[in-house]
């Protein structure tokens, strides 16, 4: 019944809701999707643009005339502005008169070509880039031209090809890369959702004086707290599963409309997810345990959720750091608490994840879960978690007399 | 019903402080007994003690029959206990906190004793408002519904009326006038000489954590020859050498 009744309320606080479901569920979709709309068009445009390039005098007609062929279309500076200095030529790239200029600077038969663009501008970075290769097929053409005119094999100047070979599969590159994302998604949505309902359920509670009724009543004070932190646990595990869902398959639908990959290279192992979940488990009770302590030494809401970002943003942070190096969890990282709830993510993710490691960080969260909830209910017995609340009426009760009149 | 022995408690805060000293009273059935003192004066721990929110240091305190520390169990399911201090959830509406109380007591056919509750305090209409939006004075009502919800055979109010406006302390006082009636104990801390001198049969005035007087109203009277309570509690603390 407390747990029910947790739920029913935490469920109604709005800060709960947007936090635990509304982020998730709506806003990281729906910035993915802008995102990748916004990539899309992007891309789009500037393939249907075509680059407008400056050439400069001076460059040989061969190399004008392949370095201006389709798609590339050549701009002229205006014939107002012939005589502009280098900054002025400059300024007019910069707002987008044209995309690139090249000039060609000679000395003897070496020469540089100079190649300036903006790459603030999509549109630039594409004619730079069409540019620079068209340069260097014309350097190979002049090189070939040089060494037949001296008599040699143009073959044997040409350099080494190197043919660079990815021997992982789609659904492995893939895997990494969420692999590398969701724990940090995940780890802290579920700190984001059980902020709030842990620091209201302990902060609150006592702050709008509802504590001493709860414990005034048939029913055991270690069932309350129990039904509580059993309804943060719920609320945690259902923000995290909403989380990895939605930044999953966001994630998914992003590399598949962007990256070309077919759906069906992102198969998962749902053994190892599944593999995962006892201890994802027993990490949000240890989560929801360490925030309940850090909360119960405080006087008002305001305080308690202060009290509980700044542990939990440093437990967070810590953990990211313990995981710069990620590789596949053993059982000694597992032993490390701080270690093993991004290890487990990614690797499940991955499809890596073994039993072994899964169990002992099972074992270890559980045991850290005990050990908090331990610690959190010696202090709650602690007669000084009721009398720390905040002042009534004309002062607080318990303190002698303080000239109070009668 | 109430029956409290040499009651002492001391806080470490760091520094000890004695809020109960030796405290000693009785309450019988259909009696109000009216715990009389300034603010600090040890109230709101005896009251806290006698919940089975705070244990004592020394002495002790037995509620319908079972002692505070020994049964705390049972004595919680003996008592309702209410505070000026004590809030409602916010998002819970009326007939829901008072249901959910009904299921904390573990009372029998809780649906029924909800119903009855609602009608007796007329709360009906606001029975699905959420609580954080009823009036003080309907917030109250539900408070006391609660307290009772599981029909206890003692009530423990502390300054049930601190921070209440007129109307609102007056069904309050009404409310325990009615309780008196139907035979239950009542025992309530209070400031208020005024509420004090209107409801209690016998009246204990408390200060500094002690019992400086437990009698009835004429007998307090008697015994200091005042007939004003203000003066009499005056004249007590003064003579007690305070």
């Amino acid at each position: 019944m407390v747990l029910r009744k947790e739920l029913r309320e935490t469920l109604r606080d709005p800060l709960v809701l947007v936090n635990a479901f509304l982020f998730p569920l709506i806003i990281i979709p729906l910035i993915l999707w802008g995102a990748t709309q916004f990539a899309l068009l992007q891309a789009g445009s500037a393939e249907q643009e075509p680059p407008r390039v400056v050439v400069a005098e001076g460059v040989p007609d061969a190399v004008r005339a392949a370095l201006l062929d389709e798609p590339i279309e050549a701009a002229a500076l205006p014939a107002e502005q012939a005589d502009l200095d280098q900054s002025d030529i400059d300024r007019l790239l910069r707002d987008g008169a044209f995309d690139v200029r090249v000039t060609l600077e000679r000395q003897g038969d070496a020469w540089t070509a100079h190649v300036a663009h903006d790459s603030t501008r999509r549109r630039s970075v594409r004619a730079r880039r069409l540019v620079v290769e068209r340069l260097q097929e014309q350097s190979e053409v002049r090189v070939r031209a040089l060494a037949e005119a001296r008599g040699l094999d143009p073959a044997r100047l040409a350099p080494p090809e190197i043919a660079a070979e990815d021997i992982s599969a789609a659904d492995e590159r893939w895997s990494e890369l969420l692999g590398e994302m969701l724990p940090i998604v995940i780890f802290a949505s579920l700190l984001m959702a059980v902020i709030f309902p842990a620091v209201d359920t302990v902060a609150g509670e006592r702050e709008r004086g509802t504590v001493e009724t709860t414990l005034v009543t048939a029913t055991h004070p270690a069932q309350v707290a129990l039904g509580k932190v059993a309804a943060v646990v719920f609320i945690g595990l259902c923000a995290m599963t909403g989380n990895a869902l939605a930044v999953g398959l966001t994630v998914v639908q992003f590399v598949v409309t962007l990256g070309g990959v077919d759906t069906g290279a992102l198969a998962f192992d749902l053994g190892a997810i599944l593999l995962a979940l006892p201890a994802l488990l027993a990490a949000t009770v240890a989560i929801v345990a360490a925030t309940v302590l850090a909360v119960l030494p405080t006087q008002s809401f305001k305080e308690g959720q202060q009290r509980a970002s700044y542990v939990l943003i440093g437990g967070m942070v810590a953990a990211m750091l313990a995981q710069r190096n990620p590789r596949d969890l053993d059982v000694l990282g597992a032993l490390n608490p701080l270690t093993s709830p991004i290890g487990i993510i990614r690797d499940a993710v991955r499809g890596t994840l073994g039993w072994l490691p899964a169990l002992v960080a099972t074992a270890v969260y559980l045991a850290c879960a005990a050990a908090l909830l331990g610690l959190a209910a010696r202090k709650l017995r602690d007669e000084s978690y009721l009398l720390g609340g905040p002042a009534r009426g004309k002062g607080d009760p318990e303190e002698p007399d303080r000239g109070g009149d009668a | 019903m109430i029956e409290v022995r040499g009651l002492g408690k001391t806080f470490h805060r760091p520094d000890p402080i004695v809020a109960v000293d030796g405290v000693g009273f009785h309450c019988e059935p259909g009696e109000v007994v009216g715990l009389l003192g300034p603010n600090g004066a040890g109230k709101t721990t005896t009251l806290r003690i006698l919940a089975t929110l705070l244990s004592p240091d020394v002495g002790s305190a037995a509620v319908a029959g079972h002692d505070v520390v020994e049964e705390p169990d049972q004595v919680r399911r003996s008592i309702g206990y209410l505070s000026a201090s004590t809030g409602l959830y916010p998002r819970l509406t009326a007939r829901e906190t008072l249901t959910y109380f009904a299921e904390l007591h573990q009372v029998p056919d809780a649906g029924r004793r909800v119903d009855a509750l609602m009608e007796r305090f007329e709360i009906g209409p606001f029975a699905h408002v959420r609580c954080d939006r009823l009036s003080t004075g309907m917030k109250q009502k539900v408070s006391i519904a609660r307290a009772i919800v599981h029909d206890p055979p003692v009530l423990i109010f502390d300054e049930p009326t601190l921070g209440l406006d007129v109307l609102v302390a007056q069904t309050l006082l009404a409310f325990i006038e009615e309780r008196r009636a139907a035979g239950r104990t009542v025992l309530f801390s209070t400031h208020v000489m005024r509420e004090a001198e209107r409801l209690c049969d016998r009246i204990a005035i408390i200060h500094k954590g002690r019992i400086l007087a437990e009698d009835t109203l004429d007998g307090l009277r008697a015994r200091t020859g005042e007939t004003d309570l203000e003066q009499v509690f005056v004249q007590l603390v003064e003579s007690a050498g305070e």
